[in-house]
């Protein structure tokens, strides 16, 4: 079971992109890599092919199940873990999110000081 | 059998005498009645021709003298006339007016109101014509030969002349003339004045007599006899001496005064007793007729008096018959006289004693008879022959012990039936009974069996022969009267049963003695009674009888006590049914097959509210309904229409039900039919306050059908098999269905899937065990409509019975907007804890990872974090101000301050406010047009939204853009607009632009620091003020967002001063003002108390000022050359000085303000004080 290692975060808000950035290189050290919409995602992860990939849920244009779905479709993507980090953390919300097939959902506000570990705890608990 | 002596003597001369005076005495009687008949007619037609003559007489002399009077005062009249003509004359000739038209004018004049007088002339003393009343131009006329022209002239003294008949010289008809001399002051003739009556005026007043017509003539004679005037009137006889007309008359005459004319009334004796005559030849035929009929009358009694002499003839041979009867009769018979004598005896009698046989002739004694019978003829059986004598004696003295019965010595059983005669006598009747005898034995069984059945009757029942001698009656009698049994035998004397009763007391209390003669005299006759008694033991005996045909009498007696009781009985029945007929609450009346009124309660005359009187026995049923139709209850119309239409006589052949309303407003209800054997009857009952009640019952269906039909909820109610009884409007726009295309079908039409298919179940089930699921609940479900969409109900089922059937009502209201409303709710709750965790997010990550130390080691990291955090702390600020903000607008928890507010101060307040902002974007504000009015409004909440409209055009502004606002009155309407040069609404956001967190691109929020909260704020607060907001956007050129509100005053209308009638004097107002409408405005408003000059421009105002004294300036500040400031010098100059109102929609400057008396704001209520406080000002003014 190798380590988690590889982590691409999407989400339209470049203050909290930033802190997430931290917090999972900075305090986790992890290898980050960020996106700021579903459409600039879906052209880098073909290519970064990450260990996992942590969506934001509301962005303009393409959501963050959007995205998801469209990772599904490509066989190449398809088997990437996808963790939803969210403000829109309402308990039904959460559920509806697992039900698409999320590994996990982690509710903003999130604390950077865990975020790496929570990521690192999801992946081992990841499907074989 | 008396009279059989009385016959057995031979007819006798002198019945047959009887029969011819009988006869004789008939023809004279009825001679002498005829006679005295027609000498008491002749009597009276007598007696009636002198009342008639006297009559007539009477009334003759009357006239006679009634006429004499009518000529005395004609006469009279005419000459005072004559008088006044003499005096008028005099007059006109001291005057020297004698010319023919002033003499015409005078005599006309004199000649009105003599309806006798033909003319009036006058004529001078040679006789010669001067003065006519009948031409003002006298013609030529000569008179000095008439007789009362001399006489005139030659007599100073003369008085009035009445001429005899002449000819009139004029025409030739008759004339009378009266004529009178004038004279001068010296007497001497000078002419005559005559008037001409004319002998038709008094003809014809005496034909106008018609009581005399044909009886009379009326004559107006002169004193020499002469005939002035006559009625009837030939021809000749006018002036010619006085004849009779009739030939047998008689004639009565009255003398004129003063005149010397005399009234001759001739009576026609002929012509007046012609009615006499009439009454004379039909009395006679009377007397003739009654003559004739006596005759006939007389005929007959004579005929019946010979049949009865032929009856009498007839009786004298059936007499001897008899007498030969006698003695061919098989019983003996022997009459003896009052000494016991024998008068005679038949054959038999002699043989049934032989040993006396020889005696037995008239004249010997019955002791000798008896002494003669020996005990050879008897066969005595043992009983001396001297027990046997005195036996028979003392049957025959008593006769009502019955028939003495003995044998003879041959066997044979005789019987002696002995009777007492009329005279004293007796009648002894011998019958051989031997055969008898063996009948009889056989009948006694029979009678036995009679006896039992007359026993076992009833009723009691007694027979006495004619001497008051019982001779039979049953038990029952005795039982009946209460009498000892075996009281009663054969042959008792009915005084003896009446001394008994008497004795008892069963007459009544008193002596017993006075009772008894009493009874004795009520029975006497055996006439028809019918009685009632009392028996001792109180029991009521009904004693019923009359006389039998063989004489005697028979009584039967009845107890009728319980008869009595039943009747008792009855009578109070039917006074306890006349009780209940009378307090019954309804009217009862019942009419018999004619129509009259037989019975009827009290209630009946209080529920018709019938006049005291009207219902009384045998009152017709037409007379009520007249009164009932007088009264105005059958409505208006003819009264005898009414009652015609009401068809009285249907009603008593048929069953009826009638409601009427009558004219006091009750409502009665006649039911009724017809009775049996004829009339009707009716109930009637007032039913008032069931038709108020059935009528409030109507209007609360009324109402309830209303709310049903009106109710914004659907109602729909279901029988238990689930059919749809009602659907009602609100139903059928929830389901799109139509009342009647779902009515009878079953509710699960209406159910969504599931539901649907099981809901009979539900029914069935709920029927069955009564479990309730639904019932009494309100849940919410899905419902199916006409379309096939579904729609979220709340639905509350009850349950109620109508007449026996269960039923369900179902309402059910649409919910969709409030499930929209929840969604939107949870989906708002979403979006706010996303839109607020977002900054926290960033907040907390940034605190947490400074709080670690971590950071710092790398420079620079620090101060970022610190600034991530004061970023997102501003943003989160915004939100939750913005956040806050929209939810008291919408849930309208803010109070707006509203205010009127001048445009212009708006847009330079938020333009202001904002200029920094746009700056920071590179963006220019530019004020455009912004039009000169108005509005009501909150200042601060206003410029939150211009702040929000310009900030937002800001923000999608390109650098060194800019953006316009304008605001432009559109008729009442004030459209503000902001303009940007951005690139416009992008198509896929345009439908949610005013929603909230909405924003075309979320990345922009960032970028642009917004909320996506301010459009949703602006619109909210918007419609708040009563206005709409939208925009208009071209994608690439830029958008405009816009909103319009109200103008604040912007329809003004005229209004009239409400103290107009205080003001006395016209004033005159200026009015400087650019706008004519405002202009026409006040000039109206003024129109009746002063006059208005305008002046549109500064340079008008000026001139106006300088040429005219005004009493108040009214002012407006902007005008299209210069600001009404430029004029304050102006007024300054002017002495007196006159009131200075300022009525704008401007803003004032302090010096304008100071200098006014008011200042006004250009609406509505302004308009209403400015022309108050011009009016008051007009009022107040006193003029010199």
């Amino acid at each position: 079971m190798t380590e988690l290692g590889h982590v691409l975060y999407v989400d339209d808000e470049p203050d909290i992109r930033e802190i997430a950035s931290l917090a999972l290189a900075g305090v986790g050290g992890l290898r980050v890599t960020l996106c700021s919409s579903g459409a600039e995602a879906l052209t880098e992860i073909p290519q970064a092919l990450p260990d996992m990939i942590l969506l934001d849920v509301m962005m303009p244009m393409m959501d963050g199940p959007a995205v998801m779905a469209k990772l599904r479709e490509d066989p190449a993507t398809a088997g990437i873990p996808v963790v939803f980090l969210t403000a829109k953390a309402q308990a039904a919300e959460m559920q509806s999110y697992l039900r698409l097939g999320a590994l996990g959902v982690i509710a903003k506000p999130f604390d950077p000081l865990a975020l790496a570990d929570q990521l690192k705890a999801l992946w081992r608990r990841r499907p074989a | 059998m008396g009279s059989s002596q009385g016959m057995g003597s031979e007819p006798t001369q002198e019945q047959t005498g009887f029969r011819l005076i009988s006869r004789r005495a008939l023809i004279a009687i009825t001679a002498a009645v005829w006679l005295v008949f027609v000498l008491l007619l002749a009597a009276y037609l007598a007696v009636d021709r002198r009342k008639e003559m006297r009559y007539a007489e009477e009334n003759a002399r009357d006239y006679a003298q009634l006429l004499a009077q009518h000529a005395g005062r004609t006469m009279q009249s005419v000459d005072s006339s004559l008088r006044l003509v003499i005096a008028q004359y005099d007059k006109l000739r001291a005057e020297g007016r004698t010319d023919g038209a002033s003499l015409n004018q005078l005599l006309v004049q004199a000649k009105q109101d003599q309806p006798s007088v033909r003319s009036m002339t006058i004529f001078d003393s040679r006789g010669l014509l001067i003065g006519d009343s009948e031409s003002p131009t006298p013609r030529q006329l000569a008179i000095a030969d008439r007789d009362h022209f001399r006489v005139a002239r030659d007599k100073p003294n003369a008085g009035l002349d009445i001429s005899v008949p002449l000819r009139a010289r004029v025409d030739g008809r008759w004339a009378i003339y009266l004529a009178r001399g004038l004279r001068d002051i010296d007497g001497n003739f000078i002419g005559v004045a005559v008037a001409s009556v004319q002998p038709e005026y008094f003809a014809n007043f005496y034909g106008s007599f018609e009581q005399i017509e044909g009886l009379a003539r009326i004559a107006l004679v002169r004193g020499d006899g002469v005939i002035l005037a006559a009625y009837p009137q030939a021809e000749n006889e006018i002036g010619s001496r006085f004849q009779r007309l009739f030939p047998d008359s008689i004639l009565f005459d009255s003398k004129v005064t003063p005149n010397d004319l005399c009234v001759i009334v001739e009576l026609d004796r002929n012509a007046l007793l012609t009615d006499w005559r009439g009454r004379v030849v039909l009395l006679a035929a009377v007397a003739l007729l009654s003559g004739l009929l006596l005759l006939v009358l007389a005929r007959q009694v004579a005929r019946r008096i010979n049949e009865a002499d032929a009856a009498h003839r007839a009786m004298a041979q059936a007499e001897q018959r008899f007498r030969d009867g006698l003695s061919a009769m098989d019983d003996g018979f022997a009459i003896f006289d009052a000494d016991d004598r024998l008068i005679l005896c038949n054959a038999r009698y002699r043989d049934c004693f032989p040993s006396a046989a020889q005696l037995l002739e008239p004249g010997v004694d019955y002791q000798v008879i008896m002494r003669a019978v020996s005990s050879t003829d008897l066969d005595l059986q043992g009983e001396d022959i001297a027990s046997w004598r005195r036996r028979r004696i003392d049957y025959r003295e008593n006769p009502g012990r019955g028939a003495f019965t003995f044998r003879r010595r041959d066997g044979r059983l005789l019987a002696i039936t002995d009777r007492p005669t009329s005279d004293g006598g007796r009648v002894s009747v011998v019958s051989d009974i031997t055969e008898r005898e063996d009948r009889a034995a056989a009948l006694t069984r029979s009678n036995v069996l009679l006896q039992a059945v007359f026993d076992g009757v009833i009723q009691g029942i007694w027979a006495f022969d004619e001497d008051r001698k019982l001779v039979a009656w049953n038990r029952q009698v005795e039982v009946l009267l209460e009498l000892p049994e075996g009281f009663l035998r054969r042959g008792m004397d009915l005084g003896e049963v009446q001394r008994f009763g008497a004795a008892r007391g069963d007459y009544g209390p008193g002596d017993p003695a006075e009772h008894l003669a009493r009874r004795r005299r009520e029975t006497a006759t055996h006439a028809l009674h019918n009685i009632e008694r009392v028996s001792p033991s109180g029991r009521i005996v009904l004693a019923r009888g009359g006389p039998m045909l063989n004489g005697g009498f028979v009584s039967t007696f009845t107890d009728i006590s319980e008869q009595r009781e039943r009747e008792a009985a009855l009578e109070s029945a039917h006074a306890l049914l006349r009780a209940v007929f009378d307090s019954v609450t309804q009217g009862i009346w019942a009419f018999d097959r004619n129509g009259r009124l037989v019975a009827w309660n009290e209630t009946m005359g209080k529920v018709l509210d019938a006049p005291p009187g009207l219902l009384c026995e045998g009152r017709s049923f037409r007379e009520i309904q007249m009164v009932a139709a007088r009264r105005g209850d059958f409505g208006p119309g003819d009264p005898d229409d009414l009652v015609d239409n009401r068809g009285s006589l249907e009603r008593a052949r048929q069953p009826h039900l009638i409601e009427n309303e009558l004219a006091d407003g009750r409502t009665i209800q006649i039911r009724g039919g017809p009775m049996p054997g004829g009339g009707f009857v009716s109930a009637v009952t007032d039913i008032t306050e069931q038709k108020r009640h059935e009528r409030e019952v109507e209007a609360q269906t009324v109402r309830f059908k209303a709310i049903f039909d009106n109710v914004l909820d659907a109602i729909i109610t279901i029988n238990e098999s689930g059919g749809i009884e009602s659907f009602n409007p609100a139903a059928e726009r929830l389901f799109g269905y139509r009342a009647e295309d779902v009515l009878r079908r079953n509710v699960k039409l209406l159910v969504a899937e599931p539901h649907s298919s099981a809901h009979d179940g539900y029914l069935r089930r709920y029927l069955q065990t009564g479990e309730r699921h639904v019932i009494g609940r309100t849940r919410e479900m899905t419902a199916r409509r006409a379309d096939g969409s579904q729609i979220d109900v709340d639905l509350s089922v009850n349950e109620y019975n109508l007449g026996g059937q269960r039923l369900f009502v179902g309402i059910l209201r649409d919910i969709s907007e409030r499930k929209e409303v929840e969604r939107m709710k949870r989906e708002f709750v979403s979006v706010v804890s996303h839109e607020l965790r977002t900054p926290l997010t960033a907040i907390a990550g940034a605190l947490d990872l400074l709080g670690t130390g971590v950071m710092a080691k790398q420079p620079g990291q620090t101060e970022r974090l610190v600034e991530i955090a004061r970023n997102n702390s501003h943003r989160l600020i915004r939100l939750v101000n913005d956040i806050l903000d929209i939810e008291k607008i919408e849930a309208g928890t803010v109070a707006l301050t509203l205010e009127p507010i001048l445009v212009e101060e708006l847009i330079d307040g938020a333009v202001e406010a904002n200029r920094a902002f746009a700056a920071g974007f590179r963006v220019e504000l530019e004020i455009g047009a912004i039009a000169d009015a108005q509005v009501r409004g909150d200042f601060d909440r206003l410029i939150q939204v211009l702040t929000n409209l310009i900030s937002n055009a800001c923000k999608h502004s390109p650098s060194e853009g800019t953006v316009t606002v304008a605001v432009e009155r559109r008729g009442d309407q004030l459209h503000f607009s902001i303009k940007d040069q951005g690139p416009g609404v992008p198509e896929e956001f345009r439908s949610r632009i005013f929603e909230r967190f909405a924003q075309a691109d979320s990345s922009d929020r960032r970028r642009k620091g917004g909320t996506g909260l301010g459009l949703s704020i602006a619109k909210s607060i918007v419609e708040r003020h009563g206005g709409r907001i939208g925009y208009d956007s071209t994608l690439g050129a830029g958008a405009v967002f816009w909103f319009d509100l109200p103008v604040w005053g912007g329809a003004m209308r005229p209004v009239a001063p409400k103290r107009a009638a205080a003001v006395t004097r016209r004033g005159t107002i200026l009015h400087i003002e650019d706008d004519p409408e405002i202009v026409e405005l006040l000039r109206q408003s003024l129109a009746g108390i002063a006059e208005l000059i305008a002046a549109s421009s500064l340079a008008e105002a000026r001139l106006a000022l300088a040429e005219e004294r005004f009493d108040a300036v009214v002012l407006d500040i902007g005008l299209t050359d210069g600001h009404a400031r430029e004029l304050l010098p102006v007024f300054d100059r002017l002495s007196p000085a006159p009131a200075l109102y300022v009525f704008s929609g401007q803003q004032l400057d302090a010096e304008i303000a100071g200098r006014a008396d008011l200042v006004l704001v250009k609406a509505q209520e302004g308009l209403v004080e400015l022309v108050e406080l011009i009016t008051d000002l007009l009022a107040r003014e006193r003029p010199e």
